[in-house]
């Protein structure tokens, strides 16, 4: 398997600013807090992601992003095993944007990582806590 | 003997899994490797988003859940 493309978040501003698509694979919950504030942006969450990964464009240049850069490697590797060949990972997620002061909406409270069962942080359930 | 995969970042749902499938190998005697794989591009390899999984002879059996006792055996036996 190939090793994914993981850029760091300058890298990904300069890349959405060329016309690249973020996709945002957080939970709601947490875009609800604090999101990227780019002109185009697509919502899937890490756990709708499987269903709804059709909705990203094969041709388009993706870079694909998390809280931490976790989920969103994991999205980008299933986006590369179904095809799409023009995807990269924003490593260490929305938590090094903000610290980059690039541009958001609300306020980023979440500072860990995000939960690869696609809870968010912190959050439990049934099963006990995760990551 | 079978090979048995957990496969998982390290969260508390992924080491609850690796502990049962353990307990199950353990109390059934059935013969088994198991290992916790934690790399995102060898778990991607399996194609699997939701974690854990569990896979068994290299077929994924179950994914994003911790089965009860019951199905783990089924899973492990088949």
């Amino acid at each position: 398997m190939k090793n994914a493309v993981e850029v760091c978040p300058t890298t990904a501003l300069g890349m959405i600013e060329k016309g690249a698509l973020l996709v945002d694979v957080r939970e709601a919950d947490e875009v609800a807090e604090a999101s990227f504030d780019v002109p185009e942006v697509i919502l899937i969450p890490y756990s709708e992601f499987e269903e709804r990964f059709v909705e990203i464009p094969v041709d388009r240049e993706v870079v694909v992003a998390c809280n931490v850069g976790e989920r969103s490697l994991m999205a980008t590797y299933f986006l590369m095993n179904h095809g799409y060949e023009k995807v990269a990972n924003m490593q260490y997620g929305i938590v090094r944007w903000a610290e980059k002061g690039f541009p958001m909406k609300g306020e980023l409270k979440r500072k860990s990582g995000g939960c690869c069962c696609g809870s968010p942080s912190g959050s439990s359930n049934s099963s006990g806590s995760c990551c | 003997m079978k090979q048995v995969k957990i496969l998982g970042t390290g969260c508390a749902k992924c080491n609850q899994l690796a502990d049962a499938v353990k307990a199950v190998i353990a109390r059934e005697g059935i013969e088994a490797s198991v290992e916790k794989v934690e790399d995102i591009q060898r778990i991607m390899a399996y194609n699997v988003l939701a974690t854990p999984a569990l896979v068994v002879d290299e077929e994924v059996r179950c994914k994003g859940r911790v089965p009860e006792r019951d199905e783990l055996k089924e899973m492990l036996t088949r």
